[in-house]
């Protein structure tokens, strides 16, 4: 396991989000230190996605700092932290129904100019979801939820991402499809890629991850390693279901 | 099928095109050649209308407004120079002793119209859906409004007249096929993938490093490039730009063309835009022979409610047209004819 507080990745300090006039963010902060694999539980709307989306500069906040790899990221637009290597795999999949899965991998990697890197990843993909391989040319929208979620996630990595962002990846899933995608992020994990991941699952998310945070109506409310949290008397009756 | 073979076919299908515009140069009466001209500046509006959005999605109802623009360019340039010293006195005395030809004309007329579109698109395309269309309709509404009182530049709604008629259909088909070209060319590169993303799911497309704004302004600023062009090719065609001429009447009916071609498809905008033109003149003629005026516009609106009904996605989707389609469309019906 990793220490924490070396190698830092990620540092969010303070940070305060709004939607027109509702905070949702009220001054959240965390880490994630490099080859971590993070978690931040909590119910509906309590800024979950949000911090996800603030981070991959999809929102910007309007106080806070975060911090990546020792720049300030806060300001930038999400085709920049990309281009720093943060990847985000919104909720919800999205990914382009009208286009084949093989032009939904290419279109992860739409800001890289090395081919043959990005063909050689896109083997790696399909490696890590054999289930795809036989889809290629099978146009996005008629896979499976399951399938369309390791296409999302698929497609996140293709940017070769080293903070890889998962928002929700087994919501709305079957018990075996959510076992087939906590594999993955295990797999990715064992190859040192950095993961912070938001889930409902907090049972699933706390057994992956290295560390935990809670986040409650727009504020972190209790943090520490997966194995504290998941015996925590709070945790148990809020998020484990007793 | 082979890519050669595809080129050639291209090739030949371009000669055949300007064989055809030779022909009617040569022999055609005037009002065929009128009726070829407003053709090819109908293909034009409407494959550039396509590309901001059909392909990219924007929901701009202003369009016209840069046909506008480019109308009252080439007006402004090409008009007589005695003319323009009685009628436009607000023009700089360099403006007013020149007469230029239509190509400088076209270009500028192209380039001012983006450059209007940069500026307006910055603001403009942060909007989305009904508030876009909202905002661009607004924009529309305030180069007729500009048109109107800026008497010493544009001679308010009297128009100016007395154009030299330079357009002919070499102008016009040359102008109709670069669009055709540039625009099927950005669909197919990367550029038009990005598009296609942003326009399916914006966030998506933003998370894996699509910068969408850029990529709205691209279309945005192409589309109103050509529909410059196709406005000054339509001030030296009819000889009078005014007001008036660039209002909603265009608006809703390039929106028609676009829709019945199917949004998103370059080949469906030329098939409807060449359609509605042919349609609209023969719903004309029979509208003078029963003497009832106005059915034409009751036709035209009913033709285009059975294809919404019918074939909502419009006549070609968001396909394109291919040699090889068309090979396999021969082959089918080949295999079931005997």
């Amino acid at each position: 396991m990793p220490i924490w507080g070396t190698g830092k990745m990620l540092q969010v300090t303070g940070l305060e989000v709004f939607y027109g006039n509702i905070q949702a963010l009220h001054g959240v902060s965390f880490r994630v230190a490099a080859g971590e694999t993070v978690t931040i539980i909590g119910s509906n709307g309590a800024g979950k996605s949000t911090t996800l989306m603030a981070i991959a500069g999809l929102l910007k906040p309007r106080k806070g700092q975060i911090k990546y790899c020792g720049r300030q990221v806060e300001k930038l637009s999400a085709y920049q932290t990309v281009r720093l290597g943060i990847s985000l795999c919104p909720e919800g999949r999205r990914i382009f129904a009208s286009l084949s899965v093989h032009e939904n991998l290419t279109m992860g990697a739409v800001q890289r100019r090395d081919r043959k890197a990005v063909r050689a990843d896109i083997d790696w993909v399909l490696s890590l979801f054999p289930d795809l391989k036989s889809r290629l040319e099978q146009s996005g929208g008629t896979l499976s939820g399951g399938q369309q979620q390791m296409l999302a996630i698929g497609r996140a990595l293709m940017s070769r991402p080293k903070l890889l962002i998962l928002d929700e990846p087994s919501l709305g899933l079957a018990p075996v499809l959510v076992n087939q995608i906590f594999n993955v992020i295990a797999a990715l994990k064992n190859e040192n890629t950095t993961v912070l991941l938001v889930e409902q699952n907090a049972r699933r998310a706390l057994e992956i991850a290295d560390r935990g945070y809670v986040i409650e109506t727009g504020r972190i409310t209790l943090e520490g390693p997966s194995a504290a949290l998941k015996n925590n008397e709070r945790v148990k009756n809020a998020y484990l279901g007793g | 099928m082979r890519p050669e073979r595809r080129s050639f076919y291209t090739l030949a299908a371009i000669g055949l095109f300007f064989l055809g515009i030779c022909l009617l140069e040569m022999y055609g009466s005037h009002y065929d050649r009128r009726v070829a001209n407003l053709m090819m500046i109908y293909v034009i509006l409407t494959v550039s209308l396509n590309l901001s959005n059909g392909i990219m999605g924007i929901s701009s109802l202003g369009q016209i407004g840069f046909m506008s623009i480019g109308a009252y360019v080439a007006a402004v340039l090409t008009l007589p120079a005695g003319l323009k010293e009685r009628w436009l006195t607000g023009l700089p005395h360099w403006l007013s002793t020149i007469q230029a030809g239509l190509l400088p004309a076209m270009v500028l007329a192209g380039v001012l119209a983006a450059v209007v579109a940069f500026l307006v698109g910055i603001v403009i395309l942060r909007l989305q859906g009904v508030f876009a269309a909202v905002a661009t309709l607004g924009f529309l509404i305030i180069v007729k409004v500009i048109a109107e009182n800026w008497m010493s530049v544009t001679r308010g709604g009297r128009g100016i007249s007395a154009l030299p008629a330079y357009t002919n259909l070499w102008w016009t088909g040359a102008a109709a096929l670069v669009t055709i070209c540039v625009v099927l060319r950005i669909v197919k590169s990367p550029h038009g993938r990005s598009m296609l993303a942003v326009r399916e799911h914006d966030l998506a497309a933003q998370s894996i490093g699509i910068n969408a704004p850029r990529i709205r302004l691209l279309a945005f600023v192409v589309s109103a490039f050509f529909t410059g062009i196709a406005g000054s090719l339509w001030a030296n065609l009819i000889g009078v730009v005014s007001p008036g001429s660039f209002y909603l009447w265009l608006t809703l009916l390039i929106i028609i063309m676009m829709v019945v071609g199917g949004m998103g498809s370059v080949t469906g905008s030329v098939i409807s835009a060449a359609g509605f033109t042919i349609l609209l003149e023969l719903l004309r003629g029979f509208e003078n022979r029963i003497a009832v005026y106005g059915i034409s516009y009751i036709l035209f609106a009913a033709v285009f409610m059975l294809v919404i009904i019918f074939r909502p996605d419009g006549v070609m989707g968001d396909r394109e047209f291919s040699w090889t389609l068309l090979q396999r469309a021969a082959a089918f019906s080949r295999r079931k004819s005997p």
